[in-house]
């Protein structure tokens, strides 16, 4: 009987809310290395600038995100797997460790299910 | 090497329980996972001779549809009787000699014990272990799950106490895990669980932790006290993850079973970042330790710093130790890192890897959403646990089907004790279930239902060795600056069917008791 009485009780009150807080940030993005290299300068050929940078790109659960890519992209999945990522319109289901390339100019688009993903990304732009 | 217990320590392993008997989730509320009594399954002689001898599987008529008779919770052993809850909302009680059901609870057509908030195994039907006590001089088992019978009728979390040899109900706890919509990604709704955290009774106090669905979104984490004997919430204990309780900010879930021991509740914590400001307090992603009484937290150990949080949530429940070189609480967080804390102060005694804490933005280590979520087993001076090793910051992914057994007492040199890719794990995110200990034979399930006994070489020559960074090869091992450490004796291999991902194997009486999550609990024994 009792319980039957808390349960009218808890179906007449209303329904308990919480404050809302603040949107969370969907992504981040942390520059581990940034520099413009100077590759080449034999004889036969002048040095070429190239601007290397590794990032960490972290894309939260539950999120569609993209980043496009001004250079070559070696990027690594760290943490997060399986996540589907989508690159000139080729989808594919990256697993934890494993590395894979977005050509320049492209977009490397993510979407996160349960799991927050983390890419370790290195790009080479000339 | 022999196994040292110091004198001192004997009571505190007494407390632990030296129970024949696997009476609660890791068998004892230190949660070692480890049972002390020989049997023929510490027998090296005899473990080759392991076979099922019986086969329970859950009657397709106690399941309803839209729910899976999988077990995700293992199953407790007491008094010749297995306990287990079914993810289709249904508590068995088997008989431990023959299989045989002796009651189920909610009986058919009862309706089952279930949510309507559902995203994974964590919230369908009974995920959560369940534990032995004495209510009132009888022996009663007592579980958590959700019900769709109180409050807002949602699947809202309760523990449930029932006679263990009739299945009665003692009592039925009040609300412990609030459940207020079904709106996905809602802030404004509470979506709180159970789920995987198994029950632990204290004295006459019943701890256990809350957690979130699938962090859809976040929630609060609380470790809650019930009282013993008639199932009310204790309201002078609180414990909540992030903030205060009442407050609006979110993290600190608490996803597996905490420890007890006396005058301490020790918990590990899930992520409390997901973009926002950091809450003050910030307890997520800690190994904690809180005062049995108040909740007050008497030290708090937290290696990932808040900037560093992308969701490692510590699901590994912390594994307090009575160990020689005195009482350690140690436990595997999610990003792979293995860490050791002094129980009584605090401080931390060893990182594995060897690692500078509080970790940097700087020091190359990433600390995410990955696997390894499973608690290790204890046995004297050793823990055996699913850890990242030597690869965490290289190949992380490659430690998901491997056992390491670390020496807890030794120097960071002499850490690694022996270390095993498990035969009939696959590799891939969930490999294998929480390893289980009984005198240096460890047990341990895999993904594709393989139930595998492992010798510690110390009980049973080692078949080999190998390199303690396990992506050098052997022959360059030493050269390559690492030592070479012993590779242990497979002794059993025994196919089952369905997953052993979320279960132990119960070492009881003599005898093994595992739970798949094809709706299959098995008894083993040479």
């Amino acid at each position: 009987m009792v319980e039957l009485l808390v349960g009218v009780v808890a179906a007449l009150t209303p329904v308990m809310q919480e404050p809302a807080q603040p949107q969370p940030q969907a992504t981040e993005t942390g520059v581990r290395f940034e520099q413009v290299l100077s590759i080449g300068g034999t004889a036969a050929l002048a040095a070429q600038p190239l601007k290397v940078s590794l990032r960490e790109w972290v894309v939260r659960n539950q999120q569609k995100a993209s980043i496009t890519a001004a250079g070559v992209l070696v990027v690594q999945l760290r943490a997060g797997g399986p996540v589907v990522t989508v690159v000139n319109g080729q989808r594919a289901e990256r697993k934890e460790d494993e590395f894979f390339v977005v050509p320049a100019g492209a977009v490397l688009a993510v979407e996160t299910g349960q799991d927050t993903a983390v890419f370790t990304v290195l790009e080479v732009q000339r | 090497m022999r196994i040292r217990f110091s004198v001192p320590l004997v009571g505190l392993m007494l407390l632990a329980g030296c129970s024949q008997h696997w009476p609660m989730y890791r068998h004892n509320v230190l949660r070692s996972g480890g049972q002390i009594n020989g049997s023929d399954l510490s027998n090296p002689a005899r473990v080759p001779s392991l076979a099922v001898r019986w086969t329970f599987s859950v009657p397709a008529a106690d399941t309803v549809s839209g729910m899976s008779p999988g077990f995700r919770a293992s199953p407790v052993v007491y008094k010749g009787r297995v306990y287990v809850g079914s993810g289709n909302g249904r508590l068995y009680a088997l008989d431990a000699a023959t299989g045989a059901v002796l009651w189920k609870y909610p009986a058919p057509p009862a309706a089952p014990l279930r949510s309507q908030f559902t995203c994974n195994p964590s919230s369908q039907g009974i995920a959560s272990s369940a534990a032995i006590a004495r209510i009132g001089g009888v022996d009663a088992v007592i579980f958590g799950a959700p019900d769709l019978s109180v409050g807002t009728n949602l699947g809202e979390g309760r523990l449930f106490a029932l006679n263990a040899g009739t299945g009665a109900e003692i009592w039925k706890s009040q609300v412990v895990a609030r459940v207020t919509g079904l709106t996905s990604g809602s802030t404004t709704q509470l979506h709180q669980q159970i789920g995987y955290s198994s029950p632990v009774v204290s004295g006459q106090r019943i701890y256990v932790g809350v957690a979130d669905h699938c962090d859809n979104p976040i929630q609060k984490g609380r470790i809650m006290s019930v009282r013993l004997n008639d199932g009310t919430i204790d309201t002078s204990f609180t414990f909540c993850g992030t903030g205060t309780c009442g407050d609006s900010t979110r993290g600190g879930g608490v996803w597996s079973g905490v420890a007890a021991l006396g005058n301490g509740v020790f918990a590990t914590t899930g992520n409390s970042n997901n973009g926002t400001p950091e809450p003050s307090p910030n307890h997520g992603l800690s190994m904690l330790r809180l005062n049995p009484a108040s909740g007050a937290v008497t030290w708090k150990f937290q290696p990932v710093p808040y900037s560093r949080d992308w969701d490692p949530d510590w699901a590994a429940g912390p594994n307090v130790m009575t160990a020689s070189c005195g009482l350690l609480s140690v436990s595997t967080m999610k990003d792979g890192w293995t860490h050791a804390i002094d129980a009584n102060s605090g401080t931390r005694r060893w990182t594995f890897p060897t690692a500078t804490i509080p970790f940097t933005a700087t020091d190359g280590t990433v600390h995410g959403d990955s696997r390894f979520m499973r608690a290790g087993a204890a046995w004297g001076d050793v823990f055996i646990t699913m850890t990242g090793g030597l690869t965490v910051t290289t190949n992380l992914s490659s430690g998901y089907r491997r056992l390491h057994a670390l020496n807890v007492c030794a120097s960071n040199a002499d850490r690694i004790r022996w270390i095993l890719d498990v035969p009939g794990a696959s590799g891939g995110t969930y490999s294998l279930g929480a390893p289980t200990v009984t005198r240096g034979i460890v047990y341990v399930g895999t993904d594709t239902g393989r139930l595998v006994a492992i010798a510690d070489p110390s009980v049973s020559p080692a078949a080999g060795w190998r390199c303690a960074n396990t992506d050098v090869p052997t022959a360059n091992c030493v050269a390559s600056g690492y030592t070479l450490v012993p590779q242990p004796a497979v002794l059993a291999n025994v196919a089952l069917a369905g997953s052993m991902v979320y279960n132990e194997a119960a070492i009881a009486e003599g005898r093994l008791f595992a739970a798949t999550g094809s709706g299959n609990v098995y008894m083993l024994r040479p």
